[in-house]
């Protein structure tokens, strides 16, 4: 069986990813995703239009996708592995039952039986009573295995896969969404963008071989690990906060990622009919490196995110001069902080990073030397609180010119 | 770039002057894309200017930006421009060119470097791939002293490959590169070359993806120098053309320049040893070559005059007594 190569939770976002392809085609207005997870049971309910009685004998009960399956436009399930491998993945004994167009209909199958008959067929009851509304199905997997259960009795597993959920369908949800899991609402992940009349972003769109490309990018608060690129696929996030070679750091003439760049973010929307031609991996972890659209995404990512890094340099720059009293005031850090930030997908287009104009410090006076020496930490605290002043340097300065007033002065 | 030009005033240096002087000429050839007042020129102007001169007065060129990486003498670069057109842009060339390369029209790069090659040589090549327009030109002139082998490592075939790492970073060195040869300068000078080209290739390619194939790019090789003053040094340059300006590309015939090269094979700029009265001498009496006595002149003295007396500078001796 073809179960070992998928991981428990990539399953169950599989299943998500049927029922928003679902959603899509059917133009929900309200699409919700109920989602239980217990050591007992597995159950995802949604109301996206339901499972057609022939398509599902058709193609979701078969093992792969077959050529003629109809074709999902913008899905995310485009690799079609279809229903069965998640729930074989997930526990031997499930029903699904659903209802279109009134029809319902249900098949449950029991797989340890299943496998020990000559041939593999499944049968399809239809319903006269279902307590399900039209445009419903429901997943059930009633027996678990072993190692399902394991993980759906950690708490900590169940509280990642809560926010696997939350940034990989972080689009989806802003859109309106709705996803349950253990009956909590589950949130989406916010990427905020910060966006002034001193300080904009940069987003472009632009088409690659059928592609629909977006790239938005600025800045936001500083925080290391939501720092990075986010890539999506028609709408699933597939890299998050990625500060690798893969999004371009270090490459092509771009910086490595350094903390100083934490204030850095970048969002990457790829969009197609054909699902295929996505840069997308098949576990829908990450990006195809060897897509050509990605290959031509990364050399616009890298130009757009140029000038958002040398501001950030100078904002470093600006920083240490401060901290030396060179300048004394900090455009680039006050442009940051006075911004408004903004839900990244919300950002206007921007051709150009307007930015303000660093402070370039006065030069050092050749008749003057800077010294430098080292103390406790403890002894600096204490004669700051005495100086009542903050910085090291203050410290310094005072402290000298404390001796040079009283040993060094003639009057 | 930074600040070599403390120790040497490159007006001075016969090398880099003739090789100034065929520059000129392989940029002029570039009038038949558009007229060269039209065009950007970008390079390390030094404190001396003196490439900026010559192409502002005989290339006619105003729009002219020097990239400076030493700061703090800024005063003293803005001082020296020659022209007032000169623009400074102080910062390291790989923070620089982003910003100049990403404003749109054609343009003359001649990156000067006189440090040993690094890295960032490659980021800055991929920089300029990653916009330059048809019509434009990319030269780079950089160190290629041979790679001598430290005595002190018991392996030195390691210590040549992680030289060359150092030089170029990891990509462009094959694990278990052939590690004979590389005290020749000349093998050191192609290998670099070709690592400049695959790295604006790769630019180039991913770009010509997205063009329909008559805006699709095309590198061509047109220089490759080598000469020393002092040093070792070696000097490329690819021109860009799409396809629809191939006709115009043709026309502008740098095969003809007898100091184009399109291959591995340098075009060695030599600098005799000759005396002011000797030059003059030798000026007055070629191509009578059996006039000039053997006792003073040797060939290759006079070889090395005569392949380049139209771009040998002139000097003028001013005794004082």
């Amino acid at each position: 069986m073809l179960t070992r190569d998928i991981a428990t939770d990539r399953a169950i976002l599989d299943l998500i990813d049927n029922s928003i392809d679902a959603a899509i085609q059917n133009k929900l207005q309200k699409p919700e995703i109920i989602i239980t997870a217990t050591k007992e049971n597995f159950q995802i309910k949604d109301n996206c239009g339901g499972l057609d009685l022939e398509k599902a004998k058709g193609y979701a009960f078969r093992f792969g996708r077959p050529k003629d399956a109809p074709d999902t436009p913008n899905s995310v399930g485009q690799f079609g592995v279809g229903m069965k491998r998640t729930l074989f993945k997930l526990g031997t004994e499930f029903e699904v039952e659903s209802n279109q167009n009134d029809t319902a209909y249900n098949v449950s199958v029991d797989v340890d039986k299943w496998v020990n008959l000559d041939e593999w067929h499944f049968y399809f009851k239809i319903l006269e009573n279902s307590d399900l509304k039209n445009g419903e199905t429901r997943i059930k997997v009633t027996k678990l295995k072993d190692e399902t259960i394991e993980n759906f009795s950690e708490e900590t597993y169940l509280n990642n896969l809560m926010r696997e959920i939350s940034s990989a369908y972080f689009k989806q949800i802003n859109n309106g969404f709705k996803i349950y899991f253990n009956n909590t609402s589950i949130k989406s992940k916010d990427i905020t963008i910060k966006n002034s009349k001193e300080l904009s972003l940069i987003k472009k769109k632009f088409t690659y071989e059928n592609v629909d490309i977006t790239i938005t990018c600025g800045l936001s608060d500083r925080n290391k690990d939501d720092s990075g690129w986010y890539i999506v696929c028609n709408g699933r996030l597939v890299a998050e906060a990625d500060q690798t070679e893969k999004t371009g750091w270090g490459k092509n003439g771009a910086s490595k990622f350094h903390t100083d760049f934490a204030f850095f973010r970048g969002l990457v929307e790829f969009a197609c009919e054909d699902a295929s031609k996505l840069p997308w991996t098949t576990t829908k972890t990450g990006v195809d490196g060897d897509s050509k659209v990605y290959k031509y995404a990364l050399l616009h990512m890298g130009q757009c995110m140029e000038p958002i890094l040398k501001f950030l340099r100078e904002r470093t720059e600006e920083n240490y001069h401060c901290d030396q009293e060179l300048i004394e005031s900090t455009p680039l850090a006050n442009s940051i902080a006075t911004a408004d930030a903004i839900r990244i997908l919300d950002a206007p287009f921007s051709e150009k990073f307007i930015r303000p104009e660093k402070i370039i410090p006065p030069k050092p006076d050749k008749n003057h030397t800077s010294i430098t020496y080292t103390i406790s930490n403890e002894k600096l605290e204490i004669a700051k609180e005495s100086l009542n002043v903050k910085t090291a340097t203050q410290v310094g300065k005072l402290t000298f010119d404390y001796y040079y007033q009283y040993e060094c002065e003639d009057e | 770039m930074s600040n070599s030009g403390r120790k040497i005033n490159y007006s001075i240096r016969p090398a880099k002057s003739i090789e100034r002087k065929m520059m000129r000429d392989v940029f002029s050839c570039l009038r038949h894309h558009a007229p060269l007042r039209d065009y950007q020129y970008i390079g390390f102007g030094s404190k001396y200017f003196v490439d900026f001169s010559l192409f502002h007065r005989h290339l006619g060129i105003e729009n002219l930006i020097s990239i400076e990486s030493d700061t703090t003498n800024i005063e003293r670069y803005e001082f020296n421009k020659p022209y007032s057109s000169i623009q400074m842009k102080f910062g390291r060339s790989t923070e620089v060119l982003p910003q100049l390369s990403a404003q749109p029209g054609k343009k003359i790069y001649w990156l000067d470097y006189d440090g040993t090659f690094s890295p960032y040589m490659l980021d800055d090549a991929a920089i300029i791939a990653g916009t330059i327009e048809s019509g434009s030109i990319y030269s780079a002139s950089f160190n290629c002293s041979p790679l001598i082998s430290g005595s002190h490592l018991n392996d030195p075939s390691e210590d040549i490959e992680s030289k060359l790492v150092n030089l170029v970073g990891k990509p462009y060195v094959q694990p278990g590169i052939d590690t004979r040869g590389w005290k020749q300068s000349k093998r050191l000078a192609i290998f670099l070359k070709e690592c400049l080209k695959k790295e604006m290739q790769k630019i180039i390619t991913i770009r010509n993806t997205a063009l329909p194939p008559e805006d699709r790019i095309t590198i061509e090789q047109v220089l490759f120098f080598r000469y020393a003053d002092g040093c070792e040094m070696a000097t490329i340059a690819f021109t860009f053309y799409k396809e629809s300006d191939s006709q115009i590309h043709s026309s502008c015939r740098f095969n003809e320049l007898y100091f184009h090269r399109s291959g591995d094979s340098p075009f060695e700029i030599k600098t005799p040893n000759l005396t002011i009265k000797e030059i003059r001498h030798i000026m007055e009496t070629m191509p009578d070559r059996e006039k000039l006595s053997k006792k003073i002149f040797t060939d290759k003295d006079i070889d090395a005059l005569w392949d380049n007396y139209r771009y040998f500078p002139n000097f003028t001796e001013i005794e004082s007594t």
